[in-house]
């Protein structure tokens, strides 16, 4: 990846803004710093690295939760209500979990050809 | 019906924990189905052996979603005491299976591209951080 070491003024990336976006677009470059008086305050990334560091970190945390297994090992049985509370629901969406559904539906042959599914509407 | 603890790995716990931040209705869903298959009230379809897979004949699949489109998939297998799960994700390009075969060390070597292209593909991005 080409970082562009330069610093823009704040000035210079107002005036500029449209063509330092349509600059992202050749694919080279990735990132460019803004700052007052040259000090690298900001940045502005394309998109295309913005998402791929969010996929690195969703790597990361996959690779994390995957060694935390190998390390620890253990298991640790819950109930439904205890997994709902360590996985960051409030206590009253736990309690009311199931009530914003009319009811459970199986669903047949969809997709990849399962016979046995539960879905049902929002 | 045989009452059963859930005993999610870490990395399917990551998995809701994702989906808690990006989409809470279907982690709620998904934990309301949990509590299903828990209480025996829901079952699974069992998983095979496949060449894109690997071996997975001793898990089971769950299907979950919203307005009616399963989407997702839990991936679990049973225990005498537990219901294990391994993975909760998206069924597009079978990406859920493929993280399950990678995270249990069954993921065939030509399989990785696969497993790549699934984890960056455009509907993922669609939705932000890639569920």
């Amino acid at each position: 990846m080409e970082i562009v070491p330069e610093v823009l003024s704040i000035r210079e990336a107002r005036d500029g803004l449209s063509r330092l976006v349509a600059d992202f677009n050749d694919g080279e470059t990735k990132v460019r710093v803004i700052g007052a008086h040259r000090r690298p305050q900001a940045v502005l990334m394309s998109a295309d690295v913005l998402q791929g560091l969010l996929q690195s970190l969703e790597d990361l945390e996959d690779l994390v939760a995957v060694m935390g297994d190998r390390d620890g090992g253990e298991s640790m049985p819950m109930s439904v209500e205890e997994l709902g509370l360590a996985v960051g629901l409030s206590a009253d969406e736990v309690g009311a979990l199931g009530q914003d559904t009319e009811s459970f539906e199986v669903v047949g042959n969809c997709l990849d050809g399962a016979e046995l599914g539960v879905a049902s509407s929002r | 019906m045989t009452q059963r603890k859930l005993d999610p790995s870490a990395a399917a716990r990551a998995d809701i924990e994702r989906l808690v931040r990006h989409d809470r209705q279907l982690a709620k869903r998904v934990v309301h189905v949990l509590g299903l298959l828990a209480s025996g009230k829901v079952t699974g379809k069992a998983l095979a052996e496949s060449a894109k897979y690997g071996d997975l004949s001793d898990h089971y699949k769950l299907y979950v979603g919203l307005a009616g489109r399963p989407t997702h998939r839990i991936v679990y297998r049973v225990t005498p005491a537990t219901i294990r799960v391994e993975a909760v994700g998206s069924r597009d390009l079978g990406l859920v299976y493929l993280e399950v075969s990678q995270r249990l060390g069954r993921l065939p070597a030509e399989s990785l591209s696969a497993l790549n292209d699934a984890r960056r593909s455009p509907k993922r991005k669609r939705r932000g951080l890639g569920l």
